[in-house]
């Protein structure tokens, strides 16, 4: 790769980290920070769980904090079971609201989908809201409240659709979805007043979902229960009442409990089913006076996304970006440069490895590399160093004023200890591996121009 | 500097902030935001209750391999049983019996109560059976490692205070995921038998100044009914009990109010984490919803709704040669979305490509908003960075060398576009 450019800004220092009382007056009566993105809002959001009975209703609270009007397009997928279940019905097209710049629009279910089912049975499903427009519209967001007989109420929010992770097979507990710290009983005789629920819902995609609860004893995570398989075809809802019945679990209390989800590998080609799923998990409490749900949404702890990656990233010679293939070799004499997106405050290692091309051939000893923060700052690694260990990114307002940004690891080789110019034998020139990983995740790495080598 | 040195020199700072905030500060945009991914080194848990009438029980997950310790930063609001900060850990027991270990089993999980937390593994805590706690939690893997833990809150009706049953549950929040930018609690209800309770909390703080917080409350058009200012220290916390009342609007009637908590004196932004809750004054053992505050216009360069660039550092202006290599760009996004891209000028072209190489759009000065596909559609359901190829329009070529700007919008948020070749 050619040297295109010198970047000698980077290496300006960071800004003061002490803060005076003149910059903070300044500050107070200074101009508002321009608001361009939404963390959390979408064009595409999800309400994962909404309701319409006689003794329970929804209230959508769309916002619209952009300073254009949207109008904002409703679907509503009713659950397996009840009145509009979209299994029968399909999925159905609910009102079209206007929202104008800076507001917030409340709605309850049943005027936001006035096509619903009225009868004896509750209606219950996932909402999916969506505006278009490109260029001449925004991204919204949505919270629900759910009130209940007696007084009551609760919460359940919505989230972009991007945000919904697909999870992967048993084999990779790290990736599952799950929701964790549940309780529940099976009962032998008349229900408990406290019910545990899981709901599972698929986009526009069909899945087969497997949920096994979890239980940690002794040590370790042990099944608990059989395994119970769904499954969804596309824009459908199911309901598991009592998830632990559906285990087949003997009656009795169970505490702490985990119910993970994920779909099974294919047997012909091996990968996981990459659909999206709605999963969540609920504690309902009935009785005479109230009926309220302690919804969650499942999360994962290691999502499939390329950018928020808590698994190894990697850079090589053989350098893939996306659907870019870039062939990247480090000359004696220049540094291999690469960028990658980091959120810190975090806990970060990047380290040397052979070249997927040579797999066999260790050149880290030769070579060594180094870590700086969106500042320019060096924070990691130098001079013959060939793995930063574990290094702390620095506190969230010590590093670009708080704001998450691109992180940049160099290669090189080393000038000394062995000393490789030229190259050792046994180490083909040009190739270099690098990996690096956080607790917060990080992207993959993104190539930078090639540049002298000066470290 | 102990944690009661700590406090005192907050104060102290903060009695010379809040007299800066006297001046004035700005309004601020709404917003609210909700991440799926859960993991992190340490994990936030916004609002924990200890009181007579709700318990809080906390739950942890250890995704490591091995045995992890944990560390727990505990910030009570300043007119609670313990203010400030207390640091607990296996190291900081107290004299009280142990009933439990404050470490993770490999791969597990642990479960203990805020009560057993603050009597047990905090060394200095003020413990009794009037003891009223709330506050913010923070829980840390012990060791220079990169292990992860993933958490969830739980808020339980106390033994005596009505039938057995749960307020809400909270999901633990990856510290880096939070930041010191305007913060929004949207979908709120007041009126007169309701009260809207919020918490606000600050954790590590680099410049050791505080900062100021402006809370206004806005009705459901946005406008502002009111607002008030608060200071807070690194690692402090502040209950605002009846907002509407703090800010000259008690008992009035609003479904669909914000409350946004917009940190208007620290220009280095530290992090901070708000929350709120509504309480039915008829029956304050009701069960109820807490709504976290989120980030209005997110710090991250990773989840920009609107990207317009010019330039990527290291490869610096993007520039277009009619005959030359085509440049390439880079850009994350997440299936399923909405998205749309220009070039600012016709004599270019843009064209669009999955992570997997699949061609999804092109387009002579803008591609179209485009559609990506659900999540399964592309690159097997992981999420990755997209290619954006810049070359002459074919009926409208350019034939001299040019720069040229990218903007791109997107719903979930996406990376900067980088240059990523020649």
């Amino acid at each position: 790769m050619e040297v295109l450019a010198t970047n000698k800004s980077r290496r300006a220092r960071s800004m003061a980290r002490s803060v005076t009382l003149a910059t903070l007056l300044a500050a107070a009566i200074g101009p508002p920070l321009a608001a361009s993105s939404l963390d959390g809002a979408g064009r595409i959001v999800i309400l994962p769980y909404a309701v319409n009975s006689k003794e329970r209703e929804s209230t959508i609270y769309l916002t619209n904090p952009s300073n254009l009007r949207i109008q904002i397009d409703a679907m509503y997928v009713g659950a397996d079971a009840t009145p509009s279940a979209a299994s029968v019905v399909g999925p159905m097209t609910c009102a079209s609201v206007p929202v104008e710049a800076g507001e917030s629009h409340a709605i309850s279910l049943s005027k936001l989908c006035p096509k619903l089912l009225q009868l004896d049975l509750e209606n219950y499903g996932y909402l999916e809201f969506r505006v278009t427009g490109g260029f001449d519209a925004a991204p919204f967001f949505v919270s629900s409240i759910v009130n209940t007989k007696g007084g009551g109420y609760f919460g359940v929010e919505g989230v972009p659709a991007g945000a919904l992770d697909p999870g992967r097979s048993a084999t990779r507990r790290q990736s599952t979805l799950r929701v964790i710290g549940l309780d529940g009983e099976v009962t032998a005789g008349a229900p408990s007043t406290t019910k545990t629920y899981c709901y599972l819902a698929t986009l526009g995609e069909k899945k087969d979902v497997t949920v096994q609860l979890m239980q940690y004893r002794g040590g370790r995570a042990r099944p608990l229960g059989n395994p119970i398989r769904v499954a969804l075809p596309p824009f459908t809802m199911q309901k598991l009442f009592n998830v632990l019945a559906h285990a087949r679990l003997p009656v009795g209390f169970y505490g702490n409990f985990t119910a993970e989800f994920y779909a099974e590998s294919s047997f012909v080609s091996g990968l996981d089913d990459g659909a999206a799923l709605i999963a969540g998990c609920s504690i309902e409490i009935e009785t005479p006076t109230t009926r309220t749900e302690d919804f969650r949404l499942a999360r994962t702890p290691a999502p499939r996304d390329g950018s928020r990656r808590r698994g190894l990233t990697a850079a090589d010679t053989d350098f893939q970006v996306g659907p870019f293939q870039i062939a990247y070799g480090m000359l004696a004499g220049t540094k291999a440069s690469m960028s990658f997106y980091m959120r810190h405050e975090d806990r970060a290692r990047c380290w040397l490895v052979p070249s997927t091309l040579r797999p066999l051939e260790d050149p880290a000893p030769w070579q060594e590399l180094q870590v700086f923060d969106p500042d320019g700052n060096m924070v990691a690694g130098g001079d013959n160093v060939s793995d930063t260990g574990v290094f702390f990114s620095g506190l969230k307002n010590g590093v670009a004023a708080g704001e998450n940004g691109r992180w940049t690891v160099e290669v090189s080789w080393r000038e000394s200890s062995p000393g490789v110019f030229p190259t050792p034998w046994g180490i083909t020139p040009n190739l270099f591996g690098v990996r690096c990983q956080s607790t917060s995740g990080v992207s993959a790495l993104l190539p930078l121009p090639s540049r002298p080598d000066d470290f | 500097m102990n944690p009661k040195q700590s406090r005192l020199r907050a104060s102290a700072r903060l009695a010379i902030l809040i007299g800066a905030a006297a001046l004035g500060s700005p309004g601020a945009a709404p917003v609210r935001a909700m991440s799926a991914d859960s993991s992190g080194y340490a994990v936030v848990l916004p609002w924990l209750d200890d009181t007579t009438s709700f318990v809080s029980t906390v739950t942890v997950e250890n995704h490591s391999p091995s045995t992890l310790g944990l560390t727990a930063y505990y910030v009570g609001e300043s007119t609670s049983a313990n203010p400030g900060l207390l640091v607990c850990s296996e190291q900081r027991l107290t004299a009280a019996a142990q009933t439990f270990t404050l470490e993770v089993p490999a791969d597990g999980v642990l479960q203990f109560d805020l009560r057993a937390l603050l009597e047990q593994k905090c060394n200095g805590s003020v413990v009794g059976t009037a003891a009223l706690d709330r506050g913010t939690l923070t829980l840390f893997a012990r060791g220079k490692s990169l292990d992860r833990i993933s958490a969830l809150a739980r808020m339980t009706r106390a033994a005596g205070a009505g039938p057995a049953g749960y307020r809400f549950s909270e999901d633990g929040i990856p510290l880096g995921a939070l930041e010191g930018n305007t913060q929004i609690v949207a979908g709120l209800r007041s009126g007169p038998n309701v009260r809207v309770d919020c918490l606000v909390s600050s954790l590590y703080d680099a410049t050791g100044s505080g900062d100021l917080y402006q809370v206004t409350v806005k009705d459901e058009r946005g406008n502002a009914i009111g607002s008030t200012t608060l200071g807070l220290g690194a690692w402090s916390s502040e209950l605002i009990v009846d907002v509407f009342s703090k800010v000259g609007a008690p008992g009035l009637v609003v479904d669909g109010a914000r409350v946004e908590i917009e940190p208007v004196g620290n220009k280095s932004r530290p992090p901070f984490v708000s929350s709120c809750q509504a309480v039915n004054l008829a029956n304050a053992t009701l069960d109820t919803a807490l709504s976290v505050g989120r980030v209005n216009e997110p710090l991250d360069l990773l989840r920009k709704r609107r990207v317009d660039t010019d330039s990527t550092p290291g490869w610096g202006t993007f520039d277009f040669v009619p005959g030359g290599r085509r440049p390439r760009h880079a850009v994350f996004l997440r299936a399923p979305d909405l998205v749309q891209c220009g070039v600012g000028d016709d004599g270019l072209r843009l064209t669009v490509t999955a992570p997997d190489g699949h061609f999804v759009a092109d387009g002579c000065g803008s591609v179209g908003e485009f559609f990506t596909g659900n999540r399964g559609e592309v690159n097997g359901g992981e999420a990755g960075a997209w290619g954006i190829e810049i070359d002459a329009c074919p009926s409208n070529p350019r034939s001299s060398a040019v720069s040229y700007r990218l903007v791109c919008v997107s719903g979930n948020g996406m990376s900067q576009v980088d240059r990523v070749s020649p």
